[in-house]
């Protein structure tokens, strides 16, 4: 796990709208965070910016004591779950759940524990060899969970996941 | 007779004229490539070969004997197959640019490339005649190779840029913050999803190149490069006073061969609705 701080963070669409504006947040290690805020209010936008996919206008984005604004999202090492799930259509659960791993090249049984071990825990067993688009949506949201955990990221962002 | 009847009769006629319309020449030349050359040049032969003498499967052994053909046959495979792989990686990069990207003068770059899509092909067979010549690269592969995709390009461009704009961007970034790199990111996430997309333009790509007889007769001149339809127009036999007919439908059926495999081939491919159960249901 990891700290992350966030100092006077700004950002501003290109319609100048500012959609986060001067936010200041500090997350202990193991610490947990609940964002709580009407629609549109910017939630979604500052989990973007933790995680790099948005630049960040101005303000420094520091995580574990280094500043990381200019990271791309794979040299960040954090998990996210998006609001929409975003679940790759092609791939089984088994092998959605099984793409961090994989990009990382791990061994192939070091995946297999893995993933069985967050299908277990998510109680996705019987729908390993299945596709995300004959899924309800509460399953999903666990396979995207599921792709989320079965790394060792730094920290695990979810975005509305109720 | 009620409407709904009488709507359902309509229906079947306009489907029976209309595979008449297309089978019919289809089921001709097939027929007429089993025809003995008595047959065909003795008075009017009936629609099935052993109304005049059939001949078997002797025109295809023929044809498929002769030299000039097979080359052809070697040619167009080479050239039709380059052409598309060529047409087909290029244009998923450049569309995959268009429909994520923007920069300056990407509308010129799309209207431009309709334009030469449709310019007329014969337009351009006498410059390049001369062009050819002058670079050496006349009645060779790669002369043919090059209009066929400059001709196909735009069209792939165009045909690959609606499938990726309708794959989600979310696609992309769930994938990047899964730790993969923009490459990686384009090669396991996007192109699987606009494989039906990447199909049709190889199809299309390889229709045009296959079937393309301007270009193969003016830009070849030996059998070094010529393609099955200009080779077919060549094919005139020991008499020629008597085009030899029913080799030329053997010939014709030959060469319609692998088009239709690849057609068979790449339809399964080509599964609508890919995205789906990608974001919340
Ligand atoms: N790509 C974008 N371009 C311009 N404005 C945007 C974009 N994405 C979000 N916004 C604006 O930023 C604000 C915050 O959006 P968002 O972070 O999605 O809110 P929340 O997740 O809290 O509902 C909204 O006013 C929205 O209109
Ligand atoms: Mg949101």
């Amino acid at each position: 796990m990891a700290t992350i701080e966030m100092k006077n963070i700004v950002k501003k669409y290109g319609d100048g709208f500012p959609a986060v504006n001067d936010v200041s947040i500090d997350v202990a290690d193991g610490e947990f965070l609940i964002l709580v805020g009407p629609s549109g209010c910017g939630k979604s936008t500052l989990l973007r910016m933790i995680v790099g996919l948005e630049d960040i206008t101005s303000g420094d984005m520091v995580i574990d004591g280094e500043r990381v604004n200019d990271l791309a999202p794979r040299d960040r090492n954090l998990a996210m779950v998006f609001q929409n799930y975003a679940l790759y259509p092609h791939l089984t659960v088994y092998e959605n759940i099984a793409f961090p791993l994989r990009l990382k090249k791990r061994p192939e049984k070091e995946i297999d524990e893995k993933v069985r071990q967050a299908s277990r825990t998510l109680d996705l067993d019987e729908h390993l060899e299945r596709k995300p688009g004959n899924l309800s949506g509460g399953q999903r949201q666990r396979v995207a969970m599921g792709r989320a955990i079965v790394r060792d990221a730094k920290a695990f962002l979810f975005d509305e996941p109720l | 007779m009620n409407k709904n009847a009488l709507t359902r009769v309509g229906t079947l006629v306009g489907f029976v004229l209309i595979l008449l319309w297309c089978l019919l020449p289809v089921a001709w030349i097939i027929s007429l490539s089993f025809k003995s050359q008595e047959a065909v040049t003795n008075g009017s032969p009936g629609f099935f070969p052993q109304s005049g003498g059939g001949a078997g499967w002797q025109n295809y052994v023929d044809v498929l004997q002769d030299e000039q053909f097979r080359r052809a046959i070697l040619n167009s495979i080479g050239i039709s197959l380059t052409a598309t792989i060529l047409s087909v990686a290029l244009a998923t990069l450049t569309a995959y640019a268009v429909a994520r990207l923007e920069f300056q003068g990407k509308k010129f770059v799309l209207t431009t490339a309709l334009v030469i899509a449709m310019f007329p092909v014969v337009s351009l067979v006498g410059p390049l005649f001369d062009m050819w010549r002058t670079f050496g690269i006349y009645d060779t592969w790669i002369g043919l190779i090059i209009p066929y995709m400059s001709f196909t390009l735009p069209l792939a461009i165009w045909t690959l840029s609606a499938f990726f704009r309708e794959i989600p961007w979310e696609m992309e970034q769930a994938a990047q913050v899964d730790g993969a790199t923009s490459w990686q990111a384009f090669r396991k996430v996007i192109v699987p999803l606009a494989a039906p997309g990447v199909f049709t333009a190889a199809i299309l790509t390889f229709f045009f190149a296959w079937n393309d007889f301007v270009f193969g007769i003016s830009l070849t001149s030996t059998e070094r490069a010529r393609p099955i339809p200009a080779a077919l127009s060549f094919f005139v036999g020991a008499d020629p006073f008597n085009r030899p007919a029913s080799l030329l439908a053997a010939g014709a059926v030959v060469a319609t061969v692998p088009v239709i495999l690849l057609v068979l081939f790449f339809q399964r491919k080509i599964v609508a609705g890919l995205t789906a159960g990608a974001v919340k249901g």
